[in-house]
């Protein structure tokens, strides 16, 4: 470190004490003794200078800013070959397990008497000549079933 | 809550990742480190440019900032360094800078400032601010750092020599080469500064 220079700028900036400012400046050439009283003006001046530069487009500064730090979602990529047979082998999966909990737990057949009616009686009389009673699921009702027989014989009556 | 609290949130905001809470911390020093890139640079596209990706580094970098400095100080470092880089690839010294290698106490009556004006006469702020201007154009990215720091900022020789990271002694130099060319420079001029 050049003492020289060293010694200079704590001079300038006031930090020697009375008695080493007073030996200092007996050491420096003529011309550099006016610096200490010149150099405050010039100080004064560049401070005053260099804060006086403001900011152009300010706030454009902190949106630009803002806009590189704050993280953005990820770009969605197109889906492989390889990703698609996978969501379709998971999809099909999905719908048989689905199918599989659904069917016994939703859906219930509806009871046989619902949708047959109960033969109550079944009576042949003659030959060709059968009447079947039958339970329906509103109303009881009478079928008369013929084979071969052109009428029923007037003797009978169904009951 | 005063400026140093604030600016303590504002720091742990951020460092939970508020983006918001670290704009505000752009809008409370972006003057400042402006008016030092500025001078550094000397030019406003620059500056800002510099002072833009200064903030964007502090972000990335805020889990390493450990609070023993402030956080003004912090930036300074980081934009005070990228900017005497950014003049040393853009090679902008002026062909007839001022070589502190050369200097003695001795050559400093060879100077002479570029206008010479009547001593007493007034002038005004905007001829205060070219003659300014003009000066430091005139040292070298490194020396105005250095002066910038010191007389704008007021950091000690130590903490220059930390953010720029320099020994105390190159501090001491470079701060001695700027102080006797600004003062030539403005030789004719201290009656009115």
């Amino acid at each position: 470190m050049d003492r020289f220079e060293h010694d200079y700028n704590r001079w300038l900036d006031g930090m020697m004490e009375a008695d080493e400012a007073e030996a200092f400046e007996k050491s420096l050439p003529p011309d550099l003794l006016d610096d200490k009283p010149a150099w405050s003006g010039v100080s004064g001046a560049l401070a005053r200078v260099a804060k006086s530069e403001t900011v152009p487009h300010a706030d454009f500064l902190v949106s630009n800013v803002l806009a590189s730090i704050t993280p953005t979602a990820p770009r969605r990529s197109a889906p492989s070959l390889f990703g698609l047979v996978w969501a379709g082998a998971a999809c099909l999966a999905m719908a048989a397990g689905l199918a599989a909990w659904w069917l016994p737990n939703v859906y219930q057949a509806p009871a046989r008497d619902s949708f047959v009616s109960r033969v109550l009686k079944a009576e042949a009389m003659a030959p060709g000549l059968a009447v079947y009673t039958f339970q329906g699921p509103d109303e009881r009702s009478a079928i008369i079933w013929t084979e071969g027989v052109p009428a029923i014989p007037a003797a009978r009556k169904v009951q | 809550m005063d400026d140093e609290q604030t600016e303590r949130l504002l720091l742990e905001r951020s460092r939970r990742g508020d983006t918001q809470a670290f704009g505000e911390l752009v809008t409370l020093h972006r003057q400042r480190i402006y008016a030092v890139v500025y001078q550094i640079v000397r030019d406003p596209d620059d500056a800002l440019d510099l002072v833009q990706d200064t903030f964007i580094k502090a972000w990335r970098s805020l889990a390493s900032f450990d609070g023993r400095h402030k956080f003004t100080t912090w930036l300074h470092r980081i934009s005070t360094n990228a900017a005497i880089d950014l003049c040393r690839k853009k090679q902008r010294r002026p062909q007839d800078e001022w070589d502190e290698q050369h200097f003695s106490p001795d050559a400093a009556s060879h100077t002479t400032p570029s206008a010479p004006r009547m001593p007493g006469v007034s002038i005004d702020e905007d001829e205060i601010r070219r003659r300014i201007d003009a000066a430091m154009a005139r040292l070298n990215p490194a020396q105005r750092a250095t002066l910038v720091l010191r007389e704008v900022e007021g950091f000690s020789y130590e903490e220059i020599a930390e953010q720029t990271g320099v020994s105390t002694g190159t501090v001491m130099s470079r701060l001695f080469h700027a102080r006797r060319n600004m003062q030539n420079e403005l030789k004719d001029f201290y009656g009115s500064l």
